[in-house]
């Protein structure tokens, strides 16, 4: 166990894949390095021979124990030119296999007229041009690339007397469909979501942006793992500097293996000890397809429904992709909620705390009557009050999230009911607590992105003990630490607190809130500095005039 | 990276024992003083009486209810007063919610400037605090058991809510009695509230309380607020009664809606005005020093038992006539008092000589009160519109 922490740490800033080799580290490190690479070391410059017999014998060799391993032997054309196919039976669609791989092989090779010669047996290259029905056939000479090949799900021809080996791709397709979104709901707009698979989740990008300019470069981050990430952006709208800066941190990454993009989120965030997000995380494609015309970059991760989208600045994570999907009235009512959701979430029980416990005069009187009669009989100070009844409902909102499906309701009615009702007929905390708890639980429900939810969660704490021991006095000091902090954060060099700090004007209008779409003409400038022009100017349709009325 | 994160532990444990100091007050631990009365002793010195609200849970079947505490306390002077009380007192007493002050008369006509210096200077008590005089001892007003709302700070609060509407008093604040003191003159007026025992007072009561208290003819003291104190350099002087209370009004200007009655052959006619704008003009020849109120009112004819008939333009003016001299023999009979007896300048006419003509105010100013104001002339020109005449235009009277 020991050994996986000491990968886990972030890698030095020269450190690639490539040159992991010759890196100077410790002597555990390097011993888990030869452990993970001992398949990998033997092969590393293993050429194909040419000769089936030892090719596949060597094969065999590296698939030792795998049992899923076919190689089926086969005589090709005219002068029966032996070959055999190599595949990995769980990996492969046998349909394809069958269908368009061995069937054009086997009997069609006759009608192309590729026979070969008795003597120097099929040329791979006539096969590769002329017999094979696959999509994407690869040439390959090398054992390193065939194997790689091998491992998602291609199916590799060798032929007697060729150098050369041809990969097909006959990938099975597994994982689940395209669905709704199940995180990121809407009422209005595309009801499609990101799904684990990486080629599923490009095409959803590609639908919507039917141009060359979209860019897609592969990388791949885990030693284990070899997780496809890929990198997209509209280039000549993204800043190339950005995009290179992108490319090395996540070319930085060594670690064993990547299960889900917010490893790569977190190997790659610019201040990795502050609690706010710096990455929208949405498994929306048309907010990725949006993030992408504004020349931002989104990053997507095999076997994550998750993508990525860099650089964002605060503002993004009060955004819902429904937002500009409404009249821009009901859109900037629901902005303005949705900030001060955000207020309440994150100073609700620390401004309840501090006017009850030290600014009593800022309560009206009848208020205030009403909130002490409440508070009449309880035995504890506010402050362990709050505590108590925000531990109660985390403890709530983490049972909910894993629980299974029947046992649901289970969990609503001891929770709802027996806590919420019963703690305050015991009289062990007021309802005003309850009420305000309940209203800061529902304000931080109604962030668009949880990735913003999960931190404020996490920063109400700390603002409700200083709220506690220095009232008012200590939410401001609490609030100036945090803006501070807010407005040094940098998301790939831009400023997180724009379009507010530094101020533009301009962008205000996609900020609380949100103007008319036909206004809205130039992309936001502190993201796009190439082309901001993103419609032409005055396109708006109206009715001719009419004198009648 | 250390570094920070120790910083950060250490700062939090310094917050945690931080914590039960700096005016931290738990809800439960306050007792919310409401209304403060002030007295004179007989020997002296000055006994302070406070209501304050304490909530008591409001259980499941437990009637919502706030109680009332009353304690009363006597020092050497007002802070040494308050102190004492805290010997009696079983909540931490906190004045931030303290809306009404009420002053015995003795203590008004004797140690005013005392009582306001006491309530300007402590933080916890709000400008917009009415102060009320009472006729008779402040601990009386607050010892009259509330009748329709259950706590008597809301009673007095409502009844100074309805002061306006009929304008027969006006309660000043806290404010306006530490601004007339920055100006250095310190005359103003203030609501007198008295407790009067009645035997027809109103009250609520189930049915059975109420027929035993008729049967019984008990006598209970209700609240009234009605006429004005007039104060001069601080201290108060005298009364004013509910009409030249009024009076003071048209000429200042404050009165909201004011009912005007006037006599017309058989019957009488009302008038309720609900706009007014006043102004006042000096003029000056040599030290003869004149001053000209204006007032322009509009309002509605809301009450008429003659034969008139409204509908006739001449008929209109003449009843017009008849209710700006009724408002002008109003404003000479608080004049009349107000500047002849009491020789007190609550108007703030001075300001206005002030401001008019510096040279003359600095000859005249310091001898304002005594000698000039008591004898300069004041003029009046009211002019009094009849916008409407109600759901009636006819007289039903033939």
């Amino acid at each position: 166990m020991k050994k996986y922490k000491v990968i886990k740490r972030p890698t030095p800033i020269n450190d690639t894949i490539k040159n992991k080799k010759t890196e100077n580290c410790s002597r555990s490190h390097k011993k888990l390095e030869h452990i993970e690479k001992q398949s990998e070391e033997s092969y590393a410059n293993a050429e194909i021979s040419g000769c089936i017999d030892s090719d596949m014998q060597y094969i065999r060799e590296i698939f030792k124990n795998c049992s899923d391993l076919i190689i089926r032997r086969m005589e090709l054309g005219e002068y029966k030119t032996p070959c055999f196919a190599a595949y990995l039976g769980t990996l492969i669609k046998r349909e394809f296999v069958n269908e368009n791989f061995l069937k054009p092989l086997m009997t069609e090779i006759r009608l192309t007229g590729v026979s070969g010669h008795s003597d120097k047996g099929i040329n791979a290259s006539d096969i590769n041009a002329s017999s094979l029905y696959s999509f994407q056939v690869n040439e390959f000479h090398l054992f390193k690339d065939v194997i790689g090949k091998l491992l998602v799900g291609y199916c590799i021809l060798f032929i007697d007397g060729s150098k050369t080996a041809l990969a097909a791709d006959t990938k099975g397709e597994t994982g689940r469909k395209v669905s709704e979104p199940r995180i990121e709901m809407g009422v209005r707009g595309p009801q499609e979501a990101f799904v684990e698979d990486l080629g599923t989740n490009v095409s959803l990008l590609r639908q919507r942006i039917k141009t060359p300019d979209l860019k897609l470069e592969m990388f791949e981050p885990g030693r284990l793992s070899s997780t496809q990430a890929a990198i997209s952006y509209v280039s000549g709208l993204a800043d190339d500097k950005t995009v290179n800066e992108v490319k090395t941190r996540i070319n930085r990454i060594d670690i064993d293996i990547i299960l889900d993009s917010s490893y790569i989120e977190k190997f790659i965030r610019d201040s990795a000890y502050s609690p706010f997000p710096q990455m929208v995380t949405t498994e929306r494609p048309d907010k990725c397809a949006a993030a992408l015309a504004e020349g931002r970059i989104v990053v997507l991760i095999e076997g994550s429904p998750n993508a990525l989208v860099i650089p964002v600045t605060f503002s993004d994570f009060l955004v819902a992709a429904e937002d500009y999907y409404h009249h821009f009235y009901f859109s900037t009512l629901i902005r303005i909620l949705r900030y001060l959701a955000f207020i309440i979430a994150l100073l609700g029980p620390a401004f309840y705390l501090a006017i009850t416990t030290f600014h009593q005069e800022m309560i009206p009187l009848p208020l205030l009557i009403t909130i002490t009669r409440s508070r009449a009989d309880i035995p504890f100070p506010a402050i362990v009050e709050a505590l108590m009844m925000e531990f109660t409902f985390e403890l709530l909102r983490e049972a909910g999230i894993r629980l299974p499906q029947p046992v649901g309701p289970a969990v609503s009615i001891v929770g709802g009911l027996v806590i919420g009702q019963g703690v305050v007929q015991a009289g062990i905390v007021s309802q005003t607590m309850v009420i305000v708890v309940a209203l800061t639980g529902i304000a931080s429900f109604a962030m668009p992105t949880f990735n913003l939810a999960v931190k404020i969660r996490f920063l109400r704490f700390p603002f409700m003990l200083l709220a506690s021991t220095l009232g008012m006095y200590g939410i401001i000091m609490g609030i100036l630490v945090m803006l501070i902090h807010m407005a040094g954060l940098r998301s790939f060099g831009v400023p997180y607190l724009s379009p507010f700090a530094p101020g533009s004007l301009k962008d205000l209008k996609d900020s609380i809130a949100i103007a008319p779409l036909w206004t809205m003409s130039k992309r936001p400038s502190f993201i796009q500095k190439n082309n901001p022009s993103r419609m032409k100017k005055n396109i708006r349709q109206e009715p001719e005039s009419n004198d009648g009325g | 990276m250390k570094k920070p994160v120790a910083c950060i532990v250490i700062f939090m444990m310094m917050i945690m024992l931080l914590s039960g100091c700096w005016g931290k007050t738990e809800l439960n631990e306050i007792g919310i003083v409401t209304v403060t009365g002030v007295d004179l002793e007989p020997d002296g010195n000055i006994r302070i009486t406070v209501m304050s609200m304490q909530p008591e849970a409001s259980g499941v079947s437990a009637p919502v209810r706030s109680s009332t505490w009353i304690g009363t306390a006597v020092g050497k002077n007002l802070m040494d007063a308050s102190k004492n009380l805290r010997s009696i007192a079983m909540k931490h007493l906190n004045w931030i919610h303290n809306t009404i002050i009420i002053i015995g008369q003795d203590v008004a006509e004797r140690k005013m400037e005392e009582v306001i210096d006491f309530f300007s200077r402590n933080r916890e008590v709000r400008f917009s605090s009415y102060i009320l005089v009472a006729q008779g001892t402040a601990l009386d007003i607050l010892q009259t058991p509330a009748d329709i709302q259950n706590d008597l700070p809301k009673e007095i609060l409502g009844i100074i809510g309805n002061a306006p509407k009929w304008s027969k008093s006006y309660v000043a604040n806290a404010k306006e009695f530490m601004v007339s003191h920055a100006e250095g003159s310190g005359n103003y007026i203030t609501g007198k509230i008295a407790a009067v025992f009645e035997k027809r007072s109103t009250f609520s009561a189930p049915r059975q309380e109420y027929e035993k208290l008729v049967l019984r003819g008990t006598e209970l003291p209700i609240l009234h607020l009605e006429g004005c104190a007039v104060f001069k350099n601080g201290i108060m002087v005298g009364w004013l009664d509910p009409d030249e209370s009024r009076g003071y009004l048209w000429i200042t200007g404050k009165i909201k809606t004011g009912t005007i009655i006037t006599q017309m052959e058989e019957g009488n006619l009302s008038f309720e005005n609900n706009f007014i704008g006043t102004s006042v003009e000096v003029s000056t020849n040599g030290e003869e020093i004149s001053f000209l109120v204006k007032i322009d009112t509009r309002g509605t004819l809301v009450e008429q038992t003659t034969t008139h008939d409204l509908k006739q333009e001449d008929t209109m003016e003449q009843i017009e006539e008849e209710f700006s001299d009724e408002i002008k023999g109003e404003m000479e009979a608080a004049v009349k008092k107000i500047q002849k007896e009491y020789k007190a300048d609550v108007f703030n006419f001075g300001s206005l000589l002030h401001k008019k003509n510096p040279d003359l105010w600095k000859k005249l100013g310091k001898d304002w009160d005594e000698k000039v104001f008591p004898n300069v002339k004041i003029q009046y020109k009211v002019n009094v519109t009849i916008e409407r005449t109600g759901k009636l235009l006819k007289s039903i009277f033939r």
